[in-house]
């Protein structure tokens, strides 16, 4: 490139900003990087660069990285740090020998249920919650139950289920805790897990676990049902390995684990938009993930036969 | 690899401009013929048979190339390869082959076109240089989704062009700017498009589907301008001059007046290369009709093979024929007619073009008259996404006008400028690092 007059230098100034800030980003990045691969792991593909901008949009990651930092330092004598410290005991099983799973049919359901009729009678969600991410939110928006509330938001995941607010028809921006502490609730569903995919399991399953000890301390009257993560469209699944069926599978038995029979209940809708296989039949979405706004009734209508006995 | 994703900002772009610039002049043609090659294979590594067809029709066209003055057959012999790559390609995805349209090939193939017809008309001479050539054809900042140059004007800024301290900085004001549009307002106001999909377009209400199609018309001039000024952007850092592709397209007052400011590069080919080589307007009223005609079919088919993109050029005709017939005199007339009139084709335009299924183009016009094709699931779906998209989509709106860039004329180099640059810059790479990739929509074309 050709030398400037003096006077022209102030051409540079943009360039050499662009250059320090971006030196100074990838610094942080990599020490950063370094540091939530040690005590979180996970994050080896991810670009120096982008690792302070992900973790002011979701510090989940460094809360845990904080918190195995505090383990370590808990624990001096351990010789060595796993790559996932809080790894959590083994997902409590069911008392019960495992049953073959049918599709649609839940795991474990209280013995004596309410009846309920979608679109007729459906006050037996009166006092119901329902928790979850955008597939949750096309419920909220398209096909509600009773009275019920809803706290919905796009992305929402297990990790950051207590952290994010949300807004419903029935209530104004607040997070969960809030919510949990000024109302009651006699029956809370959550659909969680299709964010958390590419998580490791331990953690997913940790903090999932933790989430639910958190909503009966809060609830204690409460019977909780966790809903199963229905699978995608076959292109979707296809472009990210871990929305495979098989993937998905792995979570769903993780979530099923969650489950006592008692006040903690573990449902399965896949059979509603899903084939055999386990990828989402293209006739029920356009983007592979979500099923259509009309088709939110379905799973309306199912879980009002389900917690009505089949009926 | 698009301009909007991390690795070409802060992996491939200093990399390359660091050894472009360390290089002496003469070598930097070969410079950026090997820059181009790494960029093409990074982002076609799964399907190397991408490179090979390039490499190919390149080193087909420029073989020719040396032949070709006044050679007709030669002539219709590289059209008919570079036709039968191009339709072929895109018909054997609609055959359910499976065979995706190899990257590019829509743009280089008229790039090549336009060399060999130019060449042969005796417009310019062939090009020598096989390196020259290769970087030419293959030139990165271009080569993906145009603009589409003059094959004269990029021959002679292979030779001579001009690469201080001035022109990277241009460049990287320029290529930020476009890197706002794509990121900061395209990819977001395309998340109201992408949830009318999600509804089902028989499922949402009158004014969303309208909102849908002002979101799409927004996202989409959005999306190629912003590609557009960072392909300049990066143009100018290696001291070339690449064409502006759009001129405020949503402010014309005619569907005429609207492609003249629309992907003026490619427009700019079809007047060049299709419509005035059959006659143009000057074989009487009847040819200028079947002439535009076959323009904005080819226009149509060029955009895709699905049937909606034919039905789309043929709405174009139909319109751009009224406006000749004498309806293009009432608008000039009247500001009011010929904005409102504006107003109704722009998305109705859009909307053939988004929309792939003809069953469901007729779903999506029936909602948005409210006569047939379905009903709303949540009759106030406009309210809830309408406030959710409101601030970008009047921001949008408003970088649609030409107001915008006057301002941004007056202080694009003062510190004012160059901070807010930065600001932006940023904001840009904090949604690139925690969204998915949204790949360029002219990507697909």
């Amino acid at each position: 490139m050709k030398r400037l007059e003096p006077k022209q230098r102030g051409l540079a100034v943009l360039a050499i900003l662009l250059v320090a800030t971006s030196l100074a980003a990838t610094v942080t990045g990599l020490v950063l990087k370094a540091q939530l691969q040690k005590y979180v792991g996970g994050w080896e593909d991810r670009l120096a660069i982008a690792v302070p901008f992900m973790l002011l949009h979701d510090n989940t990651d460094l809360r845990r990285m904080e918190q195995a930092k505090q383990r370590s330092q808990d624990e001096p004598k351990q010789p060595e740090q796993p790559t996932e410290p809080e790894k959590p005991a083994e997902p409590e099983q069911p008392t019960e020998p495992e049953k073959p799973q049918v599709p649609g049919v839940p795991t474990e359901l209280p013995a004596v249920v309410p009846g309920a009729q979608y679109g007729e009678d459906e006050s037996f969600f009166d006092d119901a919650l329902f928790i979850g991410d955008s597939r949750m939110v096309s419920s909220a928006y398209y096909a509600r139950l009773g009275k019920a509330d809803y706290f919905t938001d796009v992305g929402m995941n297990v990790f950051q289920m207590f952290s994010v607010t949300a807004s419903d028809d029935n209530f104004d921006a607040t997070d969960l805790t809030t919510l949990l502490q000024n109302r009651t609730y006699k029956k809370i569903f959550i659909m969680l897990g299709i964010n958390e995919c590419g998580y490791p399991m331990s953690s997913l399953l940790s903090a999932y676990q933790e989430d639910i000890d958190t909503l009966k301390r809060l609830q204690p009257d409460a019977t909780i049902y966790l809903l199963k993560v229905y699978g995608v469209s076959r292109s979707v699944a296809e472009g990210t390995s871990y929305f495979s069926p098989q993937r998905l599978q792995e979570i769903n038995d993780g979530i099923a684990g969650l489950a006592d029979g008692k006040k903690v209940h573990c449902l399965d809708a896949s059979h509603l938009y899903c084939d055999d296989e386990g990828y989402m039949k293209e006739e029920y979405t356009s983007d592979g993930v979500h099923p259509y706004a009309k088709d939110a009734a379905l799973f309306a209508q199912w879980l009002c036969q389900q917690i009505s006995g089949g009926r | 690899m698009g301009f909007n994703t991390l690795p070409f900002i802060f992996i491939f772009l200093p990399v390359f401009l660091a050894v472009y610039y360390l290089m002496p002049e003469r070598l930097r043609n070969g410079v950026l013929t090997l820059g181009s090659l790494v960029f093409y294979l990074l982002g076609t590594w799964k399907r190397p048979w991408c490179l090979a067809l390039l490499l190919g029709l390149m080193a087909l066209t420029w073989l020719s190339g040396r032949k070709l003055a006044g050679s007709k057959p030669l002539l219709v012999g590289n059209l008919l390869v570079l036709g039968l790559c191009l339709f072929g390609f895109k018909y054997a995805g609609l055959l359910g082959s499976g065979i995706a349209l190899p990257l590019g090939l829509s743009f280089y193939s008229f790039q090549m076109a336009a060399y060999v017809i130019d060449v042969y008309r005796g417009r310019m001479e062939p090009e020598e240089c096989p390196v020259s050539y290769a970087a030419e054809i293959l030139m990165f900042p271009k080569l993906l989704s145009g603009p589409l140059m003059d094959p004269a004007d990029l021959k002679a800024q292979m030779y001579r062009r001009t690469c201080t301290l001035r022109e990277l900085d241009a460049g990287l004001r320029d290529f930020i700017i476009g890197l706002s549009m794509k990121v900061l307002l395209a990819n977001q106001i395309g998340g109201l498009w992408r949830q009318v999909k999600t509804i089902g377009f028989e499922s949402v209400s009158t004014p969303m589907a309208w909102l849908g199609l002002v979101a799409y018309s927004l996202q989409l001039y959005l999306d190629f301008c912003g590609y557009s000024w960072m392909a300049i952007g990066v143009g100018e850092m290696l001291g070339f001059r690449l064409p502006r592709n759009f001129e405020h397209p949503y402010a014309a007052r005619s569907m005429r007046d609207f492609w003249r400011r629309w992907h003026i590069s490619l427009s700019s080919w079809f007047r060049d290369y299709v419509y005035i080589p059959l006659g143009g307007s000057k074989k009487g009223e009847g040819r200028t009709y079947l002439n535009l005609l076959v323009v904005w079919l080819f226009t149509g088919l060029w955009h895709g093979s699905t049937l909606n993109f034919l039905l789309w050029g043929l709405f174009l005709f139909a319109l751009i024929s009224l406006e000749r017939l004498g309806w293009g005199k009432v608008l000039r007339r009247s500001q009011v007619i010929s904005r409102l009139y504006m107003l109704l084709v722009i998305p109705l335009s859009w909307m053939l073009f988004a929309i792939p299924s003809l069953k469901d183009i007729g779903s999506y016009i029936g909602r948005l008259f409210a006569f047939s094709g379905g009903t709303a699931v949540h009759a106030r779906d406009f309210l809830v996404y309408g406030r959710q998209y409101a601030v970008v989509l009047v921001i949008g709106l408003l970088v649609s006008t030409s107001l915008p860039e006057k301002l941004w004329r007056r202080i694009r180099t003062s510190p004012l400028g160059t901070v807010l640059l930065l600001v932006l810059f940023w904001v840009c790479v904090y949604c690139m690092a925690v969204a998915t990739n949204d790949p360029f929509m002219y990507f697909s074309f």
